[in-house]
Parts: C-alpha cells; structure tokens; sequence
C-alpha cells in the first residue's frame, strides 16, 4: 500500500507479493471475527429448521421443515406481535424525523430568545440514562391513558433529543447565502424549510430513520411497560414473554426470533451505505 | 459533560452533507451577513421559530424534562401515587445508604463495567482497525461483523441461552466435550457477569467497530505516509498518531458504552432474571423490580437519581482525561 501511496504507481509485482503475509493475516482475523459475529445468528436459523421440542442444530438438509414458520404465521397473536413491531417502529420514525427535522431548522437558522439555552438543555439529556426518567415517564403515560395503546407505545418513544442534535449539524452547513437569497426573493419560512432545507438533508434524515426504526423494532423495556396485554406486544416483548403457547417449543421461538432479525437483515442488505457510512460516527464525534 | 458532544462539523463533511463554503460552520450567529437591519429582521424570527419548534418542545418537555423533575421531586417523597404522596425528607436518601441490596447492585454494576468496557473497547477498535484496511472482500466481512448490532437484546440473550444449554447447546458441548471444561455459564457469580458482558460485546461489536472504522479512514493518508517514512512501525503509526487523532469519538463511545452498561436491563431480562441468587441484579433490574413489580416508586426514583450521579462521575472521570487536547467551543 505504501509504495501506491509514495509513488502514485500500482504496486508491482514483488511489492505485491511482499505484502502479501500482511494481507493473508488480515483475511485471517477477518474471517475469526465473522465467524464469531455471524455463526451464532446462523445456528439460530438452523434450529428454526427443525420441527423438535428442544434445540436442535444437525446440518441434515433433509430433516429441515418450515412447520415453525408455518405454525408462527398461523398463529393470530404471533402476527398481531409482528404487525405490532412494523406499525409501531414505522410510527415512531416518522414522527421523530419529522418533528426533528423541524426543530433542528429552528436550532440551526433561526434567531430566537433563548434558543442556546434550549438546544444546551436538550444536548444534556442526551447523557440522561432512561432510568432517571423511567418512572414518571411510565406515571404520565398511565396518567393519560396512553398503557396498553398504541400511543403509549409510540409517542413517548420520540421524545428524546439525537434526532435534533444530528440533524441541526446538517441543517448548519448549509450556506446561509442560499436562504438569504430566497428571502430576498419574498419566500417564507416554510417554503425555505421545504425547498431548500428538506432537500439538502435527505441523507441523514434517512441515516435517522434507519436507526430510529432498527432501534424501535428491537427496543424492548418500554413497549414491556406499556404493552399489558398480550395482543399489544411487540416481537421482542412477545418472545420474552412468551407464557403459554410456545414455552413448550424452543424451535417455535427460533423461528420467531429469526422472523424477528429478517426484516433487519433486509433492511442492512438495501441501505448498507447508511449503517457503514460514518454518520453517526460523524455525529457522536466532538 | 454534554457540552462536549457538539460541533460535529467534520463528521457531517466526511458524510458528503451539504458543507457550505469550506470548513466554515456557519452558525447564524457568528455570520457576516449582520448587518443591523438584517439583524433586527432576524430578531422577530420568534414566532416561526415556535411553529417549527412546538412538538418536538411539547414532545420532550413532557416525556423527558418534566420526567426530571418529577424524579428528582419523588425523590422526597413517600408513599405511592394511589395512596397520596407526601414529604420524606431524605429518608429515601437515608435508606439507599443502609441498603445492602442495592449497594450490591451498584456494586455488580460496576463489576460488569469493569469487564465490558477494556473489552469492548481492545476489540472494537481492533475490528474497526481491521475493518478500515484495504483488502479486498472487506465489505462482505463488515456485513457478518456488523449482524449482531441488528438483533434485539432479547433475541440476542435467547441465542446465546441456547448456545449454552446444558442438554443440547453447541458451545456447552464444545467446552465440555472438547475442552472437558465445565464452565458454569450463568451459575457462577463471576462467571455469569464475565458472559453477560461477552454478549453484551457481542451485540454491539458491529456498531462501534463501524464508527472506529470510520474515523481511522479519516485520518489522514500524509500523515501516516510522513510517519512510515521516518520508520515508525504499525504499533507506533496506531499508538502515537491514529489513537490520539480519534481521541474525541473514542471519548464518545467510552461514554455511549460506560451509559448502556448502566442500564443493562434486557439480557438480565432474559438470560439470569437477577440470578444465581443476587449475582446479576444491576441496578437498572433493581430498579425496574421496585418500580413496576410492587416496590415503592419513589424509592425506585430515588435509586435512579442515584445510578444517575453515579454514571455522570464516572462518564466525567473517562471525558475529562483528554480534556485540554482540543478546545470546547461551549455550544457550537
């Protein structure tokens, strides 16, 4: 690599060769690494192949059965759990990139009393572990009737303040020359927000959908406090609860933990850019 | 603490954000265009301000500011909502003091810290370093690492419950049949803290290792050819240049990490319900017990006010190291 970088050339032949313990020992550790991250994902999926009481993990493609799936998809509560962790996830990102992209325009271009002092309030909490706010948020929500609803579930999720924070650092760059020419030209707030703002932080909006959504889909000791009965749960509090039909069936709760990780893997595979793009990094950087 | 969190700047760039003019930050306050008429039309920017701020103002003044407050006003109180609250002094405060349970949750917490954050740290900046040469393939390596930060926690624990399961689980097996270990996974107290934290890394190991990987690909190629150059090996080019230049984001993730450690909650959940005996209570555990399964919620606030002093102290302790390095612009 070095002798690329020194002289703009392509390594030669020996060079290549030279490098290339360095390079086999990189490949070496790499695959280490993925086998311990991926292999137990992997095993998971096999025994949600096999149709037994306990955990089984034999490779014998022949015995391999979607029953579990079959059974999962049959099963009313199951679906309702799924259909539970889709409609709330989905909700809860909307609604936080929505209203923080609009907050973090007002923090980051406009001029109002008391704005440092509010954006240095919300940046706080950031560190604010949720067990400080824990149980009065559970006291309010119970409160307003919001246990057991799908507004208990979703709202509170989408108070906390990254989403501003990160995308107030996007809302900054861009050159206030552009909105000051628009000004000029008689435009408004609102249409500065739509045309010039909402087009130019596309990306990280989209990088705070995605892990909004990935966190709301596996999020799992709120929706446990505010999902009492059992047709409001979600996949993880399901599974973690899982009391009566499927205790019996290990190989039932492996196809549901793996229904659990499919859609997540799905969503990686498209917008892997995003996970891997350093946003966040970018963004938890001081 | 949090101050330190901001001005991102350089991490928006890197992520092809719309940077305006150079390097600039442009706050509106500091830019050039302040002419005195413009400013003062800028000064009745207040009412569009409110339009654009109102929900996410009432989202977070109701369900994270006035949640504070109140847990810091239960703190004072006794009783329970149902039965009417009323003043307690620092009872609560007096009995956290005597309470051994507690001092035992503090005290595992901080055991679990002590394991998981050298070790999630070791091997997530390794994996980020090793994540950011350029070999070939990288990406679909990255893709395996990156799985486990996808799963929830509950899944997460499930896994690795039926890996180590005494009839059937392929590394009880493993360690007993091949090693002829017998590793007392989660009945032992030490133990079971140690494999908590080896999951806990396992699931997280993707994300920090991506944001490491991102900031070593940051760092600038000159720099690192000048050092070759005068004949620093791989150790010193990592130890004395590349750590030091991602100081801030490693600050960052000691922090995100020391703050989920804190809060350990799910994998207890799901792994060792507390178990074997008091071993893996953490606070957050303790606290959720006290809460929600027929405790006293304002002890229950209380022992939260306290874990919250307890993480500030030693987030502050992990910041502050490094503070002088580079400057705190206070709110960017």
């Amino acid at each position: 690599m070095a002798t690329r970088e020194l002289t703009g050339r392509r390594p030669s032949h020996a060079g290549r060769l030279r490098k290339l313990p360095r390079v086999l020992s990189v490949h070496a550790v790499a695959i280490v690494f993925s086998v311990l991250c991926a292999a137990p994902v992997l095993l998971v999926v096999i025994a949600s192949l096999h149709d037994s009481v306990y955990a089984d993990f034999s490779v014998r493609v022949s015995e391999w059965t979607l029953t579990n799936y079959e059974r999962l998809f049959a099963n009313e509560v199951f679906v309702r759990w799924m259909l539970n962790s889709l409609w709330v996830a989905a909700a809860v990102t909307a609604l936080t990139v929505a209203v923080d992209i609009l907050a973090a325009y007002a923090f980051g271009k406009l001029r109002f009393a008391g704005r440092d002092v509010a954006f240095r309030t919300m940046l706080a909490t950031m560190m604010l572990p949720f067990s400080a706010t824990l149980v009065p948020v559970y006291l309010l929500a119970s409160e307003l009737g919001m246990v057991d609803h799908y507004s208990g579930l979703i709202i509170p999720a989408a108070a906390g303040p990254f989403g501003v924070y990160l995308l107030r650092q996007f809302v900054l760059g861009i050159p206030n020359s552009l909105m000051e020419a628009a000004r000029v030209d008689g435009a408004n707030h609102w249409w500065i927000f739509r045309r010039v703002v909402l087009p130019l932080c596309k990306q990280p909006m989209a990088v705070l959908a995605i892990f909004t959504f990935v966190a709301n889909w596996n999020s799992f000791l709120w929706p446990l406090l505010m999902a009492q009965s059992e047709h409001m749960m979600t996949l993880p509090v399901g599974i973690a609860t899982t009391n009566t039909q499927f205790t019996q069936n290990i190989s039932l709760i492996t196809a549901g933990a793996v229904i659990s990780i499919l859609p997540m893997a799905v969503l990686f595979a498209v917008f892997q850019r995003y996970f891997t793009s350093g946003v966040l990094a970018g963004a938890v950087k001081s | 603490m949090s101050v330190r969190l901001v001005g991102v700047r350089r991490g928006a760039e890197a992520a092809g954000a719309p940077a305006g003019p150079g390097r600039a930050d442009p706050p509106v306050r500091s830019a050039p265009a302040g002419t005195r008429a413009a400013r003062r039309r800028r000064a009745g920017d207040l009412a569009p301000a409110g339009v654009f701020l109102a929900a996410k103002a009432v989202l977070f003044g109701a369900f994270m500011l006035f949640p504070f407050g109140y847990t810091i006003y239960l703190t004072f109180q006794r009783g329970s909502l149902l039965s009417g609250l009323e003043f307690a002094g620092l009872d609560n405060y007096r009995s956290i003091a005597g309470d051994l349970l507690f001092r035992q949750t503090l005290w595992n917490t901080l055991l679990f810290m002590a394991v998981l954050i050298p070790l999630t740290l070791v091997v997530t900046i390794g994996v980020g370093l090793l994540l950011s040469s350029k070999v070939r393939g990288m990406s679909v390596y990255r893709s395996l690492i990156y799985l486990p930060s996808l799963l929830s926690i509950v899944v997460a624990g499930l896994i690795w419950k039926m890996l180590i399961d005494s009839e059937t689980g392929p590394l009880e097996r493993f360690t007993s049949g091949v090693l002829h270990l017998d590793v007392p996974w989660l009945t032992d107290a030490n133990t079971a803290i140690v494999f908590l934290s080896v999951v806990t890394l396992w699931t997280s190991i993707g994300f920090y290792s991506v944001i490491f990987m991102s900031a070593f690909n940051n760092v600038s190629e000159d720099l690192l050819d000048a050092a070759r150059i005068d004949g620093a090996n791989g150790w010193q080019t990592l130890t004395r240049i590349k750590l030091p230049l991602i100081k801030p984001v490693l600050q960052v993730v000691l922090v995100l990490v020391t703050i989920n450690a804190v809060q350990l909650f799910d994998l207890i959940y799901v792994m060792t319900q507390g178990g074997p005996g008091t071993a893996t209570y953490t606070a957050m555990w303790y606290i959720y017990q006290n809460a929600f399964n027929g405790g006293s919620v304002p002890y229950a606030a209380t022992m939260s006010m306290v874990l919250l002093v307890v993480t500030a102290v030693i987030a502050a302790i992990f910041v502050r190291r490094s503070r002088g390095e580079e400057s705190t612009d206070g709110h960017a």
